[in-house]
């Protein structure tokens, strides 16, 4: 076993499906079906023209020379950020909803953080006639309101959680509440590698259309299928999920995971669940968390929504344990300070969750020769608030 | 003969209660256990309060909140029932999310409620193969049976599988939804009552979810051995700056049509 779960949604140790009796059926139908959905032509046809003509794949495969210089060696960057909708979210979601429509369903829930996923959902149910509901913390919703207004346009209801730390952990809890109590008609469809098995397998093989891309690309450019690094950013890990996948059984590839370190300057304002979280159950599958002493699953930290998540999908915390990749954690500042180097350096404004992959560079030591790619998961222009935030904050200090 | 099947066997339209640990007030439960003991409830429920209970809807969920806020811990709450228990004569039954079991370690928490005295846990997200792997030997060890859950939408096949591994009673859900849910008379599926009678199971059945009257109680006694309140229950005690005990009374009283 690697990169897929064994027959209970296991790997190794991480996975499952924690799930109280009231979702086994909708679980079961999916775990029942996914497979044989997933690889038949009729989904794969679909699939790959929709990926084609509507995301805009293949993403590029960008030698970024200016990087490259900075840090001695071949860096090129996965241009997810050009998919439709400006992020990686739209492999996933697309997937999931062929999936859903062949096991009859009627309406999408989603859960929702930065509000990619959100608009990723919004978009693809516009696209297929779906209803769609999208769940979202009350305090991201504030942070990201240019994503909302997207999801209105698209014709989604926003459902504005106000339970519990109002971020996207209380979000999940209650998108799933909801698919609870509307179980027949209603695919919950899950926006990264989390969530009870077979959600986590799902979500990354739907989005290993990634590494599988940069695989053929990289042989076009560099007669090598096999690049020295892939450095993604991980907050449930979906980009990174697919930017690894079909690099996970080849030892030659060094896999860097990212995750939010958050503030320097308080230790427990973070969003590093493998560095500083415990083995517990969160959203149905035992992983890596962020839970105080008493087993309370404790509010994350980040200043970028899609990463301050108090959990990592079972795949990553496999990963890391079985040391078959390498987690590393960036600060908030470290992330910032990335971004306007990407910005400057390649006319590239990324995402707050990307920055931190970008930020990684500076942890790593490369050879010349190295090839490195670094996933840029999504575009900066949902993030302008918070950067402009910062840059602001940043001038009073001066 | 574990306490919870003897009480099953010698009452009649059994009511169980769940409680919250820890709310209204931190030290709430030396008040409310006595107090549902005395109104003649048959077996009580105890929650530990977790952050992100998944089951639940918004009562429990602000329950569980206001609870871990006073500072109630698992550790907080074995040390208050090792105190309550020995004084009464209710079985106690714990209810949890599993990751609160998981990071007290999994042996420590079927030793501490044998050392209690609990006569019973309920853990609604283990699945059954972890069940079967990793805690039922356990459970098993020190006596504590686990009282498992079964829906609406739960195959026959699979609730045979359920029965043969709970002990104690089977928790039905009364329809699909999360606790709380506005279940009147008409919204208990009788028809998945009637099947459960007629699947003959080892345990008895006590329906719980949305159980709000005194109406949905009776129906509820008709099709299966008794009740479980839940909600109701909070919401009859909350905020209420009276005397608790009389409170907990006349809640039970009016269930009961006394």
């Amino acid at each position: 076993m690697t990169k897929f779960p064994d027959e209970n949604g296991y790997y190794g140790e991480f996975g499952g499906a924690f799930i109280p009796e009231l979702l086994w059926a909708n679980i079961a139908e999916l775990t029942d079906n996914y497979e044989a959905i997933l690889n038949s032509d009729s989904f794969k046809n679909e699939f790959n023209e929709l990926l084609h003509d509507y995301v805009g794949r293949p993403t590029p495969l960008f030698f970024a020379q200016n990087l490259s210089k900075r840090y001695g060696a071949k860096i090129y960057l996965k241009r997810e950020d050009l998919c439709h909708t400006g992020a990686h979210k739209l492999n996933n979601v697309l997937g999931q909803i062929l999936l859903a429509k062949r096991l009859g369903k009627k309406r999408i829930i989603a859960e929702t953080g930065a509000g990619q996923h959100g608009v990723a959902t919004a978009t693809a149910c516009a696209l297929m006639g779906l209803k769609c509901t999208v769940f979202m913390g009350a305090k991201d919703a504030i942070r990201q309101k240019p994503n909302i207004l997207r999801m209105r346009m698209l014709g989604a209801e926003i459902i504005e959680v106000r339970s519990g730390s109002q971020t996207l952990k209380d979000a999940t809890n209650d998108a799933i509440r909801y698919w609870i109590n509307n179980p027949a008609e209603t695919h919950y469809l899950i926006g990264s590698t989390i969530g009870p098995h077979p959600y986590p397998d799902i979500v990354a093989r739907l989005q290993s259309v990634i590494s599988e891309e940069i695989r053929n690309q990289l042989n076009q450019k560099e007669k090598t299928m096999f690049p020295n690094y892939v450095i993604a950013c991980v907050g449930g890990g979906s980009n990174a999920a697919g930017a690894f996948f079909h690099f996970i059984d080849n030892p030659s590839v060094n896999l860097i995971g990212v995750e939010a370190g958050g503030t320097m300057d308080d230790a427990s304002k973070t969003a590093a669940s493998i560095l500083k979280g415990k083995v517990g159950i969160i959203h149905g599958c035992k992983t890596y968390l962020l839970q105080n002493n008493d087993g309370q699953i404790i509010e994350a930290h980040s200043v970028s929504a899609g990463l301050d998540y108090p959990g990592i999908g079972p795949l990553h915390a496999y990963l890391n344990k079985s040391q078959l990749a390498k987690y590393v954690s960036v600060y908030d500042e470290e992330a910032i300070q990335a971004a306007l180097l990407l910005t400057r350096l390649e006319g590239i404004i990324p995402a707050l969750e990307s920055a931190h992959a970008i930020a990684a560079l500076d942890k790593l030591k490369f050879k010349n020769t190295d090839i490195v790619v670094v996933n840029l998961s999504g575009r900066g222009d949902k993030d302008l608030d918070t950067y402009k935030l910062y840059f602001e904050n940043d001038n009073k200090n001066e | 003969m574990n306490s919870i099947k003897k009480q099953l066997e010698t009452h009649d339209k059994v009511l169980s209660v769940f409680v919250t640990a820890g709310y209204p007030k931190v030290n709430s439960l030396y008040e409310i256990l006595p107090a549902l003991e005395k109104s003649g409830v048959h077996l009580v429920e105890v929650g530990i309060p977790f952050s992100d209970p998944l089951a639940d809807g918004a009562t429990i969920q602000h329950t569980s909140k206001v609870a871990i806020n006073n500072g109630m811990t698992l550790k907080l709450i074995f040390n208050q029932l090792k105190e309550i228990i020995p004084a009464l004569n209710v079985p106690v039954i714990l209810m949890g999310y599993l990751n609160s079991v998981y990071h007290f370690g999994i042996e420590n928490f079927y030793k501490h409620c044998k050392q209690v005295g609990v006569s019973g846990v309920i853990i609604p997200d283990i699945p059954l193969v972890e069940l079967q792997k990793n805690y039922l030997p356990f459970s098993k060890k020190y006596e504590i049976p686990h009282i498992l859950m079964v829906t609406p939408t739960t195959p026959a096949s699979r609730v045979k599988q359920i029965d043969d591994l709970a002990e104690g009673f089977i928790y039905a859900v009364s329809n699909s939804s999360t606790t709380g849910g506005d279940n009147s008379r008409s919204n208990i599926d009788v028809a998945y009552l009637k099947e459960l009678q007629s699947l003959r199971l080892k345990n008895d059945v006590l329906v719980g979810f949305g159980i709000n009257s005194r109406d949905a109680y009776e129906l509820a006694c008709k099709y299966a051995k008794g009740a479980i309140v839940g909600t109701a229950f909070l919401k009859s005690i909350s905020e209420y700056d009276g005397n608790l005990c009389e409170r907990v009374l006349c809640f039970v009283n009016k269930l009961k049509n006394r």
